[in-house]
């Protein structure tokens, strides 16, 4: 039978009640041991790598261990600038970039201003007194 | 018009100092007298600019001597500066008038008397006032490309309010064209 909006009695049996929010049935959240991707992350990276071969060394330092030997050795023994450039970057920082900027902004004093105003009027004079002086 | 307004101004302003035209005008209003006087200027300096005569008070020469500038890269050893005017040889206006005149014309000429750097001014005067399209021949692709970089070069050393009059389209001139197969 319908509840007048269209909804059988089955569907009402399994409706959401009132006050109770998700899925009863659904899968448990786990905790939150880490707090964050990010602090999981690092968090992990100091843990020790199960590897036995790392003897005990932390995932950070296997990490970086691995970045070196592929910036040196990686692409069948030929090293890899890209990672080099990575490994670079990381150490010594960037390399300033110079990015060349034109610009004309010019804030003048009234003083200099005014000082502009009558070394134009000067120009201009002298182009009016100098009048037609051309060769041809 | 503008030439009675100037000298009237000549006139009311003959021995005025700064501390004058401070107590005489407001701060918007010499700001605007500044931006006026401006702009007469850079109207007849472009209109000396734009003229087709071989001389030194206008046309290309005027340009290249008073407004824009070369770049010598042996400035060390003349003692010179890196950039500068273009000098004002008294061949030049016999040059210039010969490139005016001329449709087809052979410069017999030796080092050091500036007259690839004379083609270009003409070549850059004459693209940038008169849309003219000018075709430097050279002798292989590297004197071309020099060439194309001087004319580069008197383009950019214009003061700013003549670079934004005339804008250029493009500045690719110097890449190379694509390789061929």
């Amino acid at each position: 039978m319908s509840d007048g909006r269209g909804r059988s009695a089955g569907t009402r049996k399994n409706y959401f009640k009132p006050g109770q929010s998700g899925n009863p049935n659904g899968l448990k959240k786990p905790p939150r041991a880490y707090g964050s991707f990010t602090k999981a992350l690092r968090a992990i990276g100091f843990e020790a790598d199960p590897d036995p071969d790392s003897k005990g060394a932390s995932n950070i330092e296997v990490a970086a261990r691995v970045m070196w030997w592929h910036a040196n050795h990686g692409f069948n023994g030929q090293g890899s600038p890209k990672t080099i450039e990575t490994i670079a970057d990381r150490l010594d920082g960037r390399p300033t970039e110079t990015i060349e900027l034109n610009a004309n902004v010019t804030q003048l004093s009234q003083e200099e201003r005014a000082q502009e105003v009558l070394a134009t009027l000067e120009r201009l004079k002298k182009h009016e007194d100098s009048g037609d002086t051309r060769i041809n | 018009m503008k030439t009675l307004a100037i000298q009237e101004l000549i006139k009311q302003l003959r021995g005025a100092t700064p501390k004058d035209l401070i107590e005489q005008f407001g701060e918007g209003e010499l700001r605007e007298l500044h931006e006026s006087l401006a702009s007469i200027e850079h109207d007849k300096i472009d209109e000396l600019c734009s003229q087709q005569v071989a001389s030194f008070t206008a046309g290309p020469l005027y340009w290249a001597t008073t407004v824009t500038m070369t770049e010598n890269p042996k400035y060390l050893q003349q003692g010179l500066p890196f950039k500068a005017h273009f000098p004002k040889k008294n061949y030049f206006p016999v040059l210039f008038e010969a490139f005016f005149k001329s449709k087809r014309l052979f410069v017999p000429k030796s080092r050091e008397t500036l007259t690839s750097w004379s083609s270009c001014i003409y070549a850059t005067h004459q693209s940038q006032w008169h849309k003219a399209e000018v075709v430097v021949q050279t002798a292989n692709e590297e004197k071309a490309k020099r060439l194309v970089e001087y004319c580069r070069i008197l383009y950019a050393n214009q003061p700013d309010w003549m670079r934004q009059r005339y804008p250029l389209k493009s500045d690719a001139a110097l890449s190379d064209p694509a390789p061929k197969n």
